[in-house]
């Protein structure tokens, strides 16, 4: 979670957003989107592929979240419950025929640190050989990387949201780790 | 160690001396591992979709989530009314109703003997006259918006609407 994300969750527990999204205030609603929709729509994107595939995936995920406040107990499940609920939106995306994840031709900003120029395109770049590369992974392999690499999330948090085990998991991002390899060697890349 | 073994275990986040060993004196496994590192470095960079992609979503959601409360009111709104206009249904026709009177109970005996027994036709029924139309009942029902408000008319007659 980055800082913005911490603060802006202690910030909505201080106040009990849930219980006031719960209760029908739709301001409390648009705290919560604020806080969650980097990690889903971020999740979706690299699931996906596409970004305006996940946009319309976080739109669903935020849709089902409304449906569910009320089963939601405490704010600490809903981080884990949104991770859930968008890979298995992006799932049934996948199953409905959404397109296949192209090359990340899309506009993409690279992050603007204290890097320069030349180094940021470098950044670009590798970013969308990395999002072809995870395009060509078995979507298992796939979703556990993700989550494990670019969410940051634990094995263990990983197989929770996966319903898998930790061995499982391990394995999956293992033999991902290692087509990745694969692959930029094939290419020439190291 | 055979370099698929090493391979195997670095892709396991997996550490030991054998495996140090193993990396230090193979330079293919060691490309492995900076790849590995670089790998990780990449993906851990992209945790940002671009700034714009968030307020379509965050509108879109808000939209179907008022446009979903608006469904969730509706059904029971409707089952509201249908149950107001069938109360008002049975209150305001029971009055005109023909009170329901007990069948008269027959006990079978047999006649006493050289009674001459005539079956008797059974009464009709006799149908009140209808009573006086009145105007309709009207229910209204207010909705969680105030600019509409659901109408029932009930016929005091037949009690539908
Ligand atoms: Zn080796």
């Amino acid at each position: 979670m980055t800082e913005d994300e911490l603060a802006g969750l202690a910030e909505s527990q201080k106040t009990g957003v849930l219980q006031r999204a719960k209760a029908g205030d739709e301001a409390a609603f648009r705290e919560l989107i604020d806080v969650y929709q980097r990690q889903v729509i971020n999740t979706a994107w690299r699931m996906l592929g596409r970004l305006d595939d996940a946009q319309d995936a976080g739109q669903e995920v935020f849709l089902r979240l409304f449906r569910s406040l009320r089963k939601l107990t405490s704010e600490d499940a809903i981080r884990p419950w949104l991770y859930r609920v968008t890979v298995n939106v992006c799932r049934s995306a996948r199953k409905r025929g959404v397109r296949e994840p192209v090359a990340m031709e899309e506009t993409y900003d690279p992050p603007s640190g204290d890097c320069g120029p030349e180094e940021a395109a470098e950044t670009a770049q590798r970013m969308r050989w990395m999002m072809r590369a995870l395009a060509r992974l078995p979507e298992k392999e796939r979703t556990a990387l993700v989550l494990r690499e670019i969410e940051g999330l634990s094995t263990k948090e990983v197989a929770e949201i996966l319903d898998s085990s930790e061995t499982t998991v391990r394995s999956q991002i293992s033999v991902a780790r290692t087509k990745l390899r694969k692959m930029a060697s094939a290419e020439g890349r190291e | 160690m055979t370099c698929e073994d090493c391979r195997a275990w670095l892709a396991l986040d997996e550490d030991s001396a054998e495996l140090a060993d193993h990396v230090k004196g193979c330079e293919e496994c060691r490309r492995f591992e900076a790849g590995l590192a670089a790998d990780r470095a990449v993906l851990a960079a992209m945790r940002e979709p671009p700034a714009d992609a968030y307020a379509a979503v965050r509108a879109r959601a808000l939209a179907e989530a008022r446009r979903g409360r608006t469904r969730r009111v509706w059904p029971w709104v409707a089952a509201a009314a249908c149950v107001l206009a069938a109360v008002a249904g049975v209150v305001f026709r029971a009055p005109l109703r023909e009170p329901v009177r007990p069948e008269p109970v027959l006990f079978a005996v047999n006649p006493p003997v050289g009674w001459n027994v005539v079956p008797v036709a059974k009464r009709r029924a006799r149908r009140k006259a209808p009573a006086v139309l009145s105007e309709p009942l009207r229910i209204e029902i207010q909705t969680a918006d105030p600019n509409v408000v659901v109408i029932w008319l009930v016929d005091r007659e037949k009690g539908t609407s």
